[in-house]
């Protein structure tokens, strides 16, 4: 069985998730409810910064770039 | 022109002008409010015909702009507020804003929205609602998401919202007459607006409306009361004081408002009210989205997906960013070369038309002399080598800007700016530093943390500006690059300025590195960036606007600069006590330090009366060298160097004058600008000393390396 609950860091590139909860702490946490990511949205990892360190992502039609220590702080499930 | 507006346009002026009422027309203010990236300020520009620069990133707008347009005989005062995702945080941006709606009593608010991204931008819309019901909101860049295929039920829109909605694309001004009618209905209340409010679910609501009942006993408080009580029972003390400061009513001293607050918000313990809030606001937005925006073809974004694969991919990402930096540089060196010539000979041509105009008067020789040979020769020089790289340099970059391409390279660099301690947000201030580090240093203020910002601050002036470029570009030309190097000449040059920018990219790393280990030491912040969608750069607009509001203000300072130096170096230079001029005292004073750092007296004190505008460094070094007292322009770049070389340059002067200009103090603008943000001296002399002292050590390092060789 392979593993579906992850930190969105480690989500891979076209991965569709689902956010369970939101470990980050202010002011972090309020910018990333402002992009509108809140429990239960859906959003896909679009890629990886040429260094990584970074992904973006695509959130409610926007394309959003969170740095790896932020999105491991999102857990989310892999959804199909 | 916003990167280098004058900002601090606050709040209370706004209200001045309203309350100058004049009797002839009616005075309306109203506040337009957006995401970033929405197309908010071609929206203000196309309303009010004023031309504030827009840029594609986010954060661009970071004080209020105003303009006006009359529309049937009133006059309506429209305010820029900054580009916010929200109203719910506490970043400057969000405070302006907040204020702006809150406090600054517009008769109206229009909320920009872009229609290719709806539902993340309903949030803000929601927000806003909150506060007021008289907004009009403005569905942007309508044109953009047919193309894409997104279709949005206007009225549907408008039924959800209670508030007129109104499509338009403001680029092309489709939609503007019937936004500036909307507005006047909404202005005089000829609209009816029915706004729903979001429910925050039961309990919730109920604490909501004991408070709301609290705050309606209340006189003079001016402001939403629901939105109010929510604050009060979210505890956000920052919104709070600032109410109680702008109305002037410490209303939460004087009733029991704070025990009921108290008392409702305990029945909330384990829950985070703001949380409960938010999410209201957001789910309530996918649930408008869902009802009123239908998408045909779900991949509507492929092509930009398929541009960020290869504009931001490990394989191709950088090479792409440093050959788009070297076709940049390649076409301004190329491309200024003819009309630098053409300007200079033509405002040579008029120097001796003056100069016989002075004769022919029988003028005695110093008034004449200060004039055209100081004054007007400086500011001749300044003129024909800075204005055509600037007005090649600025559109092309603006190009960049307006397409989009700029977050993406805040998205290649910022692990390695991360890594240096640094925000990634800084590689766009550098690349505003190409043009003006000055510019550089006010757009520090998109990067939100203070220590990361004062990094950017310090280490700006290592990207050299376009006044240094002609200094770097003329010593590569005659010390590396000969004629001999024939058609590929100019792609050699392109090639060794890239190098010594890409050194100044490397030692902004290095000393930010630096700087955060010892005195800016501190947390990292978090980097959270949009990518906007890539749009067609306005071609025609970019160059009315990079050349009338970049390049004539750049020029017309380093102009307001030029000429008063010009006067001193012509004072320094012919002034002489014992027949030897003070210009040269000073320089053989320097001399010896100078000698060790790979100088020599006069190129050091170059950079030093160059301190009012860098563009001025290498013609006082060329005036001293030929003892004339007066800057002079010599035709041809062999001439020069055989010049240079009789006064002792050799390959060690020329690397090291190259180095010291890319590292040395920022010029005079640039410090009064930093003095300006920082509102410290500290950090002014810091980011004085920083450059120099840098500049100083691998100057040294060089020379001394160099010479052993």
């Amino acid at each position: 069985m392979s593993i579906t609950v992850m930190p969105l860091s480690k989500s891979k590139k076209n991965q569709k998730s689902k956010v369970l909860s939101i470990r980050l702490k202010e002011p972090q946490r309020r910018r990333v409810f402002d992009l509108g990511i809140i429990n239960g949205t859906t959003l896909t990892t679009i890629q990886k910064s040429p260094y990584g360190g970074l992904k973006s992502y695509e959130i409610r039609g926007a394309i959003i770039a969170i740095r790896d220590e932020d999105a491991g702080k999102i857990i989310v499930k892999k959804i199909n | 022109m916003n990167l280098i507006k004058i900002p601090h346009l606050k709040v209370r002026m706004t209200k001045n002008t309203i309350s100058s009422k004049t009797n002839e027309k009616i005075e309306k203010t109203v506040a337009i409010a957006g995401n970033p990236n929405v197309g908010k300020s071609t929206v203000f520009n196309a309303l009010t015909g004023l031309r504030q620069h827009t840029g594609n990133w986010p954060g661009k707008t970071v004080a209020c702009a105003t303009g006006n347009y009359t529309y049937k005989n009133t006059n309506f005062n429209l305010v820029d507020i900054p580009g916010t995702y929200s109203l719910l945080s506490n970043s400057a941006e969000e405070e302006i804003a907040r204020d702006f709606i809150c406090f600054g009593k517009p008769d109206a608010v229009i909320v920009v929205l872009d229609a290719t991204c709806i539902e993340r931008n309903l949030n803000l819309a929601l927000q806003i609602l909150e506060l007021t019901e008289k907004v009009i909101v403005c569905v942007n860049l309508i044109d953009e998401a047919n193309r894409k295929k997104i279709y949005i039920d206007l009225d549907e829109l408008s039924l959800q919202l209670g508030v007129p909605v109104i499509a338009t694309n403001a680029r092309s001004k489709k939609g503007l007459k019937e936004l500036m009618e909307c507005v006047r209905k909404v202005c005089f209340n000829e609209t009816k607006l029915y706004k729903i409010n979001t429910d925050y679910g039961k309990d919730l609501e109920s604490s909501i409306s004991k408070i709301k009942l609290n705050l309606d006993k209340l006189k003079n408080l001016n402001i939403n009361h629901r939105w109010l009580s929510i604050k009060l029972l979210e505890n956000n003390q920052k919104i709070i004081s600032s109410t109680e400061n702008n109305l002037k009513n410490n209303f939460l001293h004087k009733s029991d408002i704070p025990k009921t607050v108290k008392k409702e918000r305990k029945k909330f313990k384990n829950k985070n009210i703001q949380d409960i809030v938010v999410e209201s606001i957001i789910n309530r937005a996918e649930k408008i989205y869902k009802l009123c925006v239908k998408t045909q073809n779900r991949k509507y974004n492929n092509s930009d997906r398929l541009i960020d694969s290869i504009l931001t991919s490990k394989i191709t990402g950088v090479p792409i960013m440093i050959l788009l930096l070297l076709g940049i540089f390649w076409i301004t060196i190329t491309g200024a070369n003819y009309p630098s010539e053409i300007i200079a000979s033509g405002l040579f041509w008029l120097q001796d038309r003056l100069l016989d105009f002075f004769i022919s008067i029988n003028s005695p020789e110093w008034p004449y002399s200060i004039i055209v040979l100081g004054v007007y020769r400086t500011l001749a020089w300044v003129v024909s080598v800075m204005l055509p790289p600037m007005a090649i340099f600025f559109p092309l970059f603006t190009v960049l800007e307006d397409v989009g391409y700029l977050p993406r390279v805040a998205f290649n660099l910022d692990n390695v700016f991360k890594k240096s301690g640094a925000h990634g947000k800084q590689a766009l201030t550098m690349c505003m530093g190409f043009g003006c580090n000055a510019c550089g240093v006010i757009g520090c203020r998109i990067i939100d943390s203070p220590r990361e910002q004062l990094i950017a601050l310090i280490t700006n002036n290592f990207v050299p500006c376009n006044g240094r470029f002609p200094l770097l570009i003329s010593i590569i030309t005659m010390f590396f690059v000969s004629e001999a190097f024939g058609i590929f000449q100019s792609f050699f040059k392109t090639l060794i300025l890239t190098s010594i920018i890409i050194l100044g990219i490397v030692i902004t790393f290095v000393v930010s590195k630096i700087l955060s280990k010892t005195i800016l030491k501190g947390v990292q912040s978090s980097f959270i960036l949009e990518l906007p969608p890539y749009r067609k750069p306005q071609i025609g607009k970019i160059l009315v606007r990079s050349v009338l509001d970049r390049t004539i203000f750049v020029l017309g300072r380093a102009i307001a600069v030029a000429a008063p130096a010009g006067l001193i170096i012509w004072l320094t230079a012919n002034i002489k006590i014992n027949d030897i001029s003070i210009f040269s005292y000073c320089s053989n004073f320097l001399n010896p330090f100078a000698q060790l750092i790979g100088l020599d007296g006069v190129i050091l004190m170059a950079f030093i009366l160059g301190f009012p505008a860098n563009e001025i460094v290498f013609p006082i070094i060329i005036m001293s060298y030929l003892c004339t007292g007066s800057i002079l322009e010599l035709e041809n770049h062999m001439a020069l160097r055989s010049l240079l070389i009789a006064h002792g340059w050799t390959y060690r002067t020329a690397i090291c004058t190259m180095l010291f200009s890319l590292m040395h103090f920022p010029c005079g603008t640039t410090c009064w600008t930093i003095k300006k943000e920082t509102k410290s001296l500290k950090w002014t002399v810091l980011a004085f000393l920083v450059p120099t002292i840098t500049g100083i050590i691998l100057c040294f390092l060089a020379n001394s390396i160099m010479k052993m060789i």
